[in-house]
């Protein structure tokens, strides 16, 4: 697997799950206004992130994607969760970038 | 802020009386609320002083607040501070959707307008 591969995996398994759970992560959505949008918002962002890396090249180095992953995250947040995601997102993709220099 | 008016909100059940809730009242459960949202520095001041965001303190978030009253609704006007490289559109829609929640759900009166200003962003980390 190229890491491009092995990154738009990771973000689709992830979408995938949060997908998966969206009825019942909206059941419990209380804050920070209970209208139980709150899974809707975690899946949509998620699969921001999958769309903004199969926009990625093959062949891009692991810095450029961890920071095509921050940039579709930021750009796609939906919601509140979706804006707590796209920050843990930057916090990977930063010390990703970081170590793969 | 001006002192005056008052919002009365009409009583509901047999007993006569209305609810009374100043417009500063209004101004405090807004700044209140704005603080708690994620992403938001600080309110600030409604006016930048030489182009740049002067961040209130918590004891003064009510001056970056501005209450009128229209008709049977509120058209408020905040300002705020928002955290350096959020998504400014999603933060200011959550403030937005979480104020209108709060100012309904607290004092019984619907805002009709409500007007978000990012006075400025800032890395807070």
């Amino acid at each position: 697997m190229t890491p491009r591969e092995r990154a738009l995996a990771l973000a689709r398994g992830g979408q995938a799950a949060l997908e998966a759970n969206r009825g019942r992560i909206n059941d419990l959505n209380v804050y920070p206004v209970p209208d139980g949008d709150t899974g809707s918002n975690l899946a949509d962002t998620a699969g921001r992130l999958a769309e903004g890396l199969a926009e990625v090249p093959e062949g891009s180095s692991p810095a450029a994607i961890a920071r095509a992953a921050s940039r579709a995250a930021l750009m796609g947040a939906r919601g509140n969760s979706g804006v707590i995601l796209s920050q843990m997102i930057r916090g990977f993709a930063e010390s990703l970038s970081a170590e793969a220099g | 802020m001006s002192r005056a008016p008052l919002i009365a909100v009409p009583g509901t059940g047999d007993v006569a009386g209305q609810l009374i809730v100043p417009n500063e009242v209004i101004a405090q459960i807004v700044g209140l609320t704005v603080l708690e949202c994620y992403g938001v520095v600080g309110m600030a001041a409604t006016s930048l002083s030489q182009g740049v965001a002067r961040l209130l303190s918590r004891e003064r978030i009510t001056q970056g607040v501005a209450v009128r009253r229209e008709g049977d609704q509120l058209a408020i006007d905040l300002y705020v501070v928002v955290e350096y490289g959020l998504n400014l559109a999603e933060v200011a829609a959550n403030v937005r959707s979480r104020v209108t929640y709060m100012v309904k759900k607290l004092t019984g009166i619907p805002v009709g307008s409500l007007q978000i200003h990012i006075q400025g962003v800032k890395r807070t980390t």
